[in-house]
Order: structure tokens, then sequence, then C-alpha cells
């Protein structure tokens, strides 16, 4: 197996509130390998952007603090200066972000915006950055108007085809999308996401690829990284986790998405209630309030171990054998509740 | 393009019309000391009184009154009841003046606005914007003809760096009009820099927390072009049209303080001066000639705008 | 126009600018939120306890005029003589220099040619200019108010007329449209309908800066009761037979208010700075009758012989100035807490 091209150990972080220090990232770790579709899903808030940003040091503010540690390549993105993080920006890792029509600089010509991307970093003439920008945008699809175009000239589609073509100027290993299809209607969706599948064969970047959306997972990524109010509570193989998820708040998603747990357009249970606060300290496992499993042993916090085979790792104290009971109703993954563990 | 041009064209005509009417009425409401008796001078023979009563329609109603100046007004004809001297040499004598002091101090302040606006945006939350926050406060809250008194006093009089008041053309001596000119300049743009800088510290913050901007850093741009590329152009919107307006209102005489205070005798400072005689034809040359550049201005900075920001269209305008 | 004087609203795109309803359209948080945001904000504390101390002062002239220096704001002392270190000093040299600062009872910030306290005159002079420039400030709000609602309300031709009449002001040299009303006025007296006003009226320079204000306050209110004419709680009143006062009074108004409230410090402010401005070209309060702006205009005019005559008031005047635009500032902040960092 080669080494990672990027490697997160123990990611924290907070920020400084008028309410006080919301930990928005708690002890995260993950690896992202050549070639590779990491996907990270959860509910809205989770920390999914916070985890990405932090990354990318897109977030780093006087009230933000970080803790733990990130490798790319031998860079500890983490502890480096803004200036250092800053050439790796672009070059070795790209953003493409939520909603292509708010990150393209509306005053700017899409074109011009892709070559500032390639000049930042490369020294080529502009004659020639243009040529490139030109060839690049053609090859992610965009009809070879679109590089003289402004940003509200363009369909949601195209913008977003835009931002990849950006990402892409300076042949990133790394490509960390966060919710990059979001904002798109579904044809569009689709189209993107066959976009980003064919670029991950054609380039061998490692995508993160940030999302609320199973369907998404499905189509793209190898490996998941469910995340719960700012903690991983469950990694492994997509395989794994879809056919057999361990934890009670990855049921919940598996059941509330259509058409990935068997189900035939059956009414959607979405998790009833709310993440907790993440201001104080924790009162054992956070997925507690919302759990119809929950039980004695939840009072501490469990702690993310492969509990079922090498690879496959959630944090719920449930046993195996019970969480495989607990978690079919009539032939499908949910979160019902289905009486309360001893 | 054309009919937003012929539009602004009709709306600039309705504006100079409604404003002459303004500036005739208030000084017509009146006692204004029988104007035929001033403008026939000392050795004045009744004929003349009469004849000038006649021209002037002084002895009609308000309407033909106000007809008849107006077509002076554009036959270039007008005369100040006061001394007789014509305003429209008056003027001309005195649009140099003015026009130094307004493009002078324009691109003054507009340079310094923008660069203190930048800096305390960006500072925001240090000691350092904090501090030049609270000079662009103390900017705005002084007021001009003090503070260029006593630039005039302390720099001028006192350490003999600059002259005390006047103006020489810019082609008769570059150095010393320009020597002449930065007192009032410096005094002008301290106001507006206040102000601007204001403007453009908030409209920078609000940019700085866009998406674009992210992804500008995203690809690496360092940050003073992350500021200058992507934060600055959309943020100086705002100050654009703020800085059309002024500059249109120093343009056509409205620093009568500045003016008055560095005695440019510029046509804010003719104005001034007229309507302390209560003399009506100076005044209302003007106000109409301020208020032209103002509506001309107006209309550059709509054309301004759509360069700026492709997303709007000059057409619907 | 706004030249030299107004801190004015940025302006939106297309007709003419400062006409969208930008930041006057608050989201009205919480009144008492926003006071608690308000009180928790050092420099606006700061602010109005500056502001508190200069009014008390003004109101404290009497006092100081009666009790400290014993004299009036008008008595002239050109002959006298008084007390400095032991000295016996001229009040008004031979010459015509005036003494300088005291710093005591007596002439404490020295005389003017005329042998005047300045102290004193200084305190009465506060009192014209905090008086002229909240007096003016809550004339402008009423008619801005006023015609921003009918203009608003109605739409239609009465907007139309509404709104051109205001552009003209607008489009009127600010100080020019000043000075030119302040002069006529002086000459001629002012009478609406039951109400003369002589031409050396303290209340001639507030009626003039009133008005000249009343676009900038107006303009922005008209944008936001347009848009609030849409909303649904409007739409509910008049389904209800709510008349169009009634709709105005109840159903507007109480929402123009953060917008009114965040202008009238600024708005102070600038009337304060335009009565000056017309006192110093001679259109504002007449002399004899102290306010900050004609003892900035005598200061200046006599500046070489008498630096103090020209920056005692001034300070003063920049003091509050300032005071009310800080405060200005803060309130906007508290009201609106998106925008802009407050410290
Ligand atoms: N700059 C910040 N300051 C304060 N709190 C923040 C900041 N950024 C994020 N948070 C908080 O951190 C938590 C995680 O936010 P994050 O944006 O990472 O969620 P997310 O998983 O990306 O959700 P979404 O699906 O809505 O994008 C949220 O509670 C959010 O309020
Ligand atoms: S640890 Fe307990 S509360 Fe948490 S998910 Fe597992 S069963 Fe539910
Ligand atoms: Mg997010």
């Amino acid at each position: 197996m080669s080494s990672p091209l990027l490697r997160v150990e123990d990611l924290g972080v907070s920020f400084a509130t008028a309410e006080g220090s919301v930990r928005a990232v708690d002890s995260v770790s993950f690896e992202l390998r050549t070639g590779e579709v990491l996907a990270i899903v959860g509910e809205s808030g989770a920390g999914k952007s916070a985890c990405a940003m932090a990354l990318m040091g897109l977030n780093r503010s006087p009230g933000a603090c970080f803790s733990g540690a990130a490798w790319l390549g031998e860079l500890e993105l983490l502890a480096v200066p803004d200036a250092a993080l800053r050439r790796v920006r672009g070059t070795d890792m790209a953003l493409i972000p939520q909603d292509p029509l708010s990150a393209l600089n509306p005053v700017q010509r899409a074109g011009d915006q892709v070559v500032e991307a390639m000049r930042a970093h490369e020294r080529v003439s502009r004659r020639a950055a243009r040529e490139r920008a030109r060839a690049l945008m053609v090859s992610v699809g965009l009809p070879a108007a679109a590089f003289a175009a402004h940003p509200h000239e363009l369909s949601g589609g195209m913008r977003q085809r835009v931002m990849i073509a950006m990402a892409l100027s300076c042949q990133p290993r790394v490509l960390i999308a966060d919710e990059p299809t979001t904002a798109l209607d579904v044809t569009i969706q689709a189209q993107v996401l066959a976009l980003l599948a064919e670029l991950r064969e054609r380039t061998g970047a490692g995508i993160l690829l940030v999302t609320h959306d199973l369907g998404v997972v499905a189509a793209l990524a190898d490996r998941v990284a469910v995340m719960y109010a700012g903690r991983l509570v469950e990694t492994g193989t997509v395989d794994e986790v879809f056919h057999d998820p361990q934890h009670p708040y990855t049921w919940g998603l598996l059941g509330s998405t259509p058409g990935l747990a068997g189900a035939r357009g059956e009414r959607l249970a979405a998790i009833a209630g709310a993440p907790p606060s993440r201001l104080g300290p924790d009162a054992g496992c956070r997925f507690r309030a919302r759990c119809p499993h929950e039980h004695a042993a939840c009072a501490a916090m469990p702690e993310l171990a492969e509990r079922v085979g090498p690879g496959h790792a959630d944090r719920c104290w449930l046993p195996v054998d019970q969480k495989r009971l607990r978690r079919e109703h009539g032939g499908r993954i949910g979160l019902e509740p289905r009486g309360i563990a001893a | 393009m054309l009919s937003f041009l012929v539009r602004r064209l009709a709306a600039m005509v309705l504006v100079l019309f409604a404003i002459s009417v303004l500036t005739f009425s208030i000084f017509n409401v009146i006692p204004n000391g029988e104007p035929e008796n001033r403008m026939a001078g000392r050795t004045q023979t009744p004929a003349q009184v009469e004849a000038i009563r006649r021209e002037w329609g002084f002895d009609r109603g308000m309407v033909v009154q106000y007809a008849t100046t107006m077509r002076k007004v554009f036959t270039g004809d007008l005369i100040s009841y006061y001394n007789g001297s014509r305003v429209g040499e008056e003027i001309l004598r005195g649009l140099p003046r003015t026009f130094s002091l307004a493009v002078g101090a324009a691109l003054l302040w507009m340079a310094l606005a923008v660069a203190l606006g930048l800096y305390s945006a960006v500072r925001s939350g240090r000691l350092s914007g904090w501090l030049t926050g609270a000079l662009a406060v103390i900017g705005i809250s002084m007021p001009v003809f003090w503070v260029g008194a006593l630039m005039n006093h302390y720099l001028g009089f006192e350490a003999g760096l600059f002259p005390n008041g006047g103006y020489v053309p810019l082609t008769e001596d570059p150095l010393a009009w320009a020597h002449h000119l930065i007192l009032p300049w410096t005094a002008l743009s301290i106001l507006f820099i206040g102000v601007y800088s204001r403007v453009l510290r908030s409209s920078v913050m609000d940019t700085m927390s866009e998406d674009y901007v992210r992804t500008a850093r995203a690809k690496g741009l360092s940050e003073g072009r992350v500021l200058v590329r992507h934060v600055l152009r959309n943020s100086l919107i705002p100050i654009v049209s703020l800085w059309g307006l002024d500059f249109g209102a120093v343009l056509g005489g409205g620093a009568i303080l500045t003016e008055t205070v560095f005695d440019l005798q510029g046509v804010g400072q003719y104005a001034a001066e007229s309507i302390d005689q209560l003399d009506v034809p100076p005044v209302l040359a003007v106000t109409m000639l301020g208020a032209f550049f103002i509506v001309v201005l107006n209309t550059v900075v709509d054309v301004l705008y759509a360069v700026l920001d492709p997303r709007i269209r000059i057409g619907r305008l | 126009m706004a030249t030299e004087l107004i801190d004015r609203a940025p302006a939106g795109p297309g007709g003419l600018p400062g006409e969208e309803a930008a930041g006057v359209l608050l989201a009205p948080a919480a009144p008492r939120s926003a006071l608690r945001r308000l009180a928790g904000s050092r420099s606006a504390l700061g602010a109005a306890a500056l502001l508190a101390l200069l009014v008390l002062a003004a109101l404290a002239a009497p006092l100081w005029a009666d009790h400290v220096a014993g004299t009036t704001p008008y008595a002239n002392h050109i002959t006298d003589r008084v007390e400095v270190g032991g000295k016996a000093r001229d009040v008004v040299s031979p010459d015509g220099v005036p003494i300088g600062p005291t710093w005591r009872g007596r002439f404490f910030l020295g005389a003017d040619v005329n042998g005047r306290d300045i102290m004193v005159r200084l305190l009465y002079g506060g009192r014209n200019s905090l008086m002229i420039g909240v007096a003016a400030a809550l004339l402008t709000a009423l008619l801005a108010v006023a015609t921003a609602l009918v203009a608003g309300y109605f739409r239609g031709w009465v907007d139309g007329v509404l709104a051109r009449g205001l552009d003209v002001i607008w489009a009127y040299p600010v100080i020019l449209l000043g000075v030119a009303l302040g002069t006529a006025f002086a000459v001629g007296g002012v009478r609406l309908g039951p109400v003369e006003l002589a031409g050396d009226s303290k209340a001639i320079p507030v009626l003039v800066i009133a008005v000249v204000y009343v676009p900038y306050m107006a303009r922005p209110l008209r944008g936001t009761v347009l848009a609030l004419r849409e909303r649904e709680f409007v739409a509910a009143a008049r389904a209800q037979g709510a008349g169009a006062v009634r709709v105005m009074w109840s159903e507007i108004l109480p929402n123009l208010l953060p917008g009114i409230v965040v202008l009238l410090p600024l708005m102070v402010a600038n009337a304060i700075l335009l009565e000056a401005a017309l006192s110093y070209l001679g259109a504002g309060v007449r002399p004899p009758e102290p306010s900050w702006g004609t003892m900035i205009d005598d200061g200046v005019a006599r500046i070489v012989t008498a630096e103090h005559l020209a920056i005692a008031p001034g300070l003063m005047l920049v003091l509050t100035v300032a005071a009310l635009n800080v405060l200005g500032d803060r309130v906007r902040d508290a009201l609106d807490p998106h925008a802009g960092a407050g410290t």
C-alpha cells in the first residue's frame, strides 16, 4: 500500500463565540490515498466544512483554534505559516466549493479566474496560460464561449465546471470538494459527478468529498467517514458502511435516503431530534439523546475502534450482533426503535 | 445606451429647470433692493433705469422676469445686479480655480481614502485598525473652514511653508500652482477621506466574507493580490458613486467653504459673495452650473458602475 | 449635494444614488438586546458620557456666567483690567490684542476683541449650537418621515412629485442652498401661516438646516416605506379596513423607527456642522448671539492676533460632533449586529 497523500490525525477545530468555545471538529483522523475518493458525510452542522477548510487553512482566524496534525506528504498543514500554506493551495491541494455562483468573482471573466489560478503558481506567460485555461475548460465540458463569459452569464452546471477547471489548473494531488453538487439540480448533479469520477481516473488525484447526500457517496466514493456532531462515528469502505453499518446514526442516515436501503419509495424515516450543543464537555456518546438504543454504557464516550474487522471502525457501545439485529426493519436498514437494550 | 443618454438628458433639463425656479423664487420672495437701480450704477439717469427695467422685465410679473433672466443665462448676457459685471466672464475666471481645487482634491482623497479604508478593514479588531477608524471619525467631525484656517495660520503664516491663500494659473507656473493648492487640497480632502474610508471599510469587511474571496485564497493567491484583485474591486462600487457626486459638486462650486477660507476666488466663493449682496444672476448661474455637474457626474457614475460590475447593464438603468 | 458636509450613506446602482433603503431597513433587533449591546460598548458609553457632560455644561452656562465669571455673553470689557498672577492686565490691549486664557474664574479662556468672556460665550454658544442641531435634526426627521410615509404609501403621482422634489433639493449644492435660504430669510423674515419669524431669529437656521437635509433622510426612508408597503401585515391591516393614516401611523411608522434612530445622531452632528458653516458664511446665527459657528467665524478672522479665539470653539465643536458620530455608529451596530464590527 502506498503512503497516503493526506493523513489527518486527531484533528480538532474550535471557534470562540459569544457563548463560549464551540468545538466544531473533535479528534478526527483519516487518510486519503492516490486515486481514492473519501467521502465525509453527516447532517448540516456536523463539522464537515470546518474540517475540510482547516486542511486548506481557509478558516484560520483570530477566534479559531486548531489541534492535532494533518500531513500533506511531508508538510504539516496545521503548523505551517500562511505563506507556506499558500504555496500548496491550488498546486497540491485544490478546493471545489458548494455554491459555484457565490464562489466565482462576479466582476471577473470566468477564463481570467482560471488563468489567475494558473499564474499564481507557475511562471507562464499570460498567453500560454490563456491557451491552457481554454483547453482545460473545454476538457471539463465547457463550451469555448465560456472563457470570456462573466459568471452570471453561465448556468449552474457550467459555473461548477469553471470551478473544477480552476481547481485542476495546477494538477493538484488532492481535491477537496465541499458539497460540489448540492447547489445543482439533479441532472446537472449527475454530470458533475461523472466528471469528478473521470478526473480521478485520469489524473489520479485523491478526492476528499464532503457531502450530506449518500446518493453522491454511492456514485463516487471508495471509502466513507460518517461524521456526527464534530466526531467521526463510523469509517469503512462504501460497501462495508452501506451493507454492514455499525453505528445507529449511520442506520438513520441510510434509512432516510431513498433508493439506497432497498426501499421501494416508502416514507423516509428522518432522524428525530437535534444534535447536542458543543459548548461544554461531553456527557457520553454524542448521539445519546437521539439514539433509541441508548443504554447504561453510553454514559461514557465510545472510542472509534475497529469492532467488526480491519478498516471498518465505529463509535458505538452496542455489541456487533446486537447491531446487526437491531438495524433491520422488514428487510431494510433504519433507526426505528425496537425495544430498549438492557 | 442611446436611450439611456436621452433619458438622462431629459432628466437633467428638468432638474436644471426646477433648480433655477427654486433659486429664482428664494430671492424673489424677499425685498431685493430694486435691482434696476443697482444695475444702473451711481451716475444713472431715469431713462437708463427705465430701459433696464424694461429689458429685465422688472416691471412685469415673476414669470416674465424669470423667462428674461433665463434667456440671458443662455445667451451669455447675464449681468450682475450689484455691479453690472458679466456673470459669464466671472464664472469663466473662477472655473479654472475651482477645477484645479476639485481635480487635485478628488484624486488625493480617493487615493488616501482607499488606503486608509483598506488598512482599517484589514486591521479591524486590532489597535491600529481602531486608531485609523478613530482618525476617520475625527476627519468627518471637523469643519472644513476651521481646519483650513488653522492650516493657513500655522503652516502658511507662522511656519511660512505655504503662501497665504490665492491662486496661480497652472499655465503660468505649475509649481506655484501646486504650492498654492496643497493646503486647500488637503483641507478639503480631510473630510472626504473620513467619509470614504469609513464607507470603504465596511464594504471591504462585507466583501472579505464572500465565498469568492475564499476561492481566491484557495487558489493560493497572495494576501495582497486577494485584497487588490478580489476584495477591492468589488468594494469600490459604493464609494465610486459617492466620489462621482462629490467630485461633481466640487467642480460646480460646491466647495464654498474651502474656496472662501483659502481665498481661491473660484465659482463657489463667487456664488457665496453674490448671495451676500442679494445678487440673483450669479447665484442662479452657479447653482445651475453645480446642478449640471452633479447630474453629469451622476451619469458618469452609472456608466462606471456598469464597467465595474458586469452584472449591471447600462440599458437597464 | 452634500459637499463638504455630510456623512452620506453609500449609494446603489441605477437612478439617483442613495435611493435604496440600504442599511435603513434594519432587522429590528429587540430594543432591549440592542440597548444591552449599546451599553456593552465602551466607545458608546464614552461618547454618551461626553455628550452628557457637554449638555450639562451648556445648561450650567448661567451659573458659570453669574457666579464664576460675573458677566454675560454680550457684555464688553474692552477697557477693563483683570488680575492674573498678582498683576493687573488689560482685557484687550491698546493695540487690540485680547487676553488669552487666564485659567481662573474671570476670562478663564481669555477674551475676544470686544472684551467678552470666551468661556461664557462658549457655554452659551454651546446652548445655541446644541439646540439648533437637535431642533434641526428633529425637524428634518419630522419632515422626512412625513414625506417618506406619504410618498411611499400613496405611490403613483404623489410619490412622483415628492420624489422629484427631493431630487431637486438634493441636486442643489448643500451649502449654496443653505446660504441662499439663510440670507433670504434673514433679510425678509419668514411667515409660515400664523408663525412669523424675525430675520435674526434662531429658528431661521433651524428651519434652513432642516429643509436642506430633508432629502438625505427622506430618500432612504421612502425606500423602506415602499418595501414595507408590500409586506403582509400592511395588506392585513388594510383588509381589516384600516385607513391610510392608521396604517401609516401604527403599521409602517413603528418599523421605520430603528432607521430613524440610527440616522438621528448623525443628523444632529451634521446639523451642528452646517450651523457652523452657515455662520461662517454670515447666513447662520446672527451676531452678537453666540454659537460655536459664529465664534469660530470671529476667531478665524482674527487668528493671527489671537489663536485661542478659533481654537476653543472649534475644539468644542469637533468633540461634540465626533461624540455624536461615534454614538451613531454604535447605535447602528447595536440595532444591526451584522453590520460591521463595533468596539
Ligand atoms: N467561523 C466559525 N465561527 C464559529 N462557528 C463556526 C465557524 N465555522 C463553523 N462553525 C460552527 O461549527 C459547526 C460546524 O460547521 P460546518 O460548517 O463545518 O458544518 P457542515 O457539516 O459543513 O454543515 P453544512 O452541511 O451545513 O455545510 C457549526 O455548528 C457551525 O456553527
Ligand atoms: S453508544 Fe449508545 S447512545 Fe451511542 S450510538 Fe451506540 S447505542 Fe446509541
Ligand atoms: Mg458545509
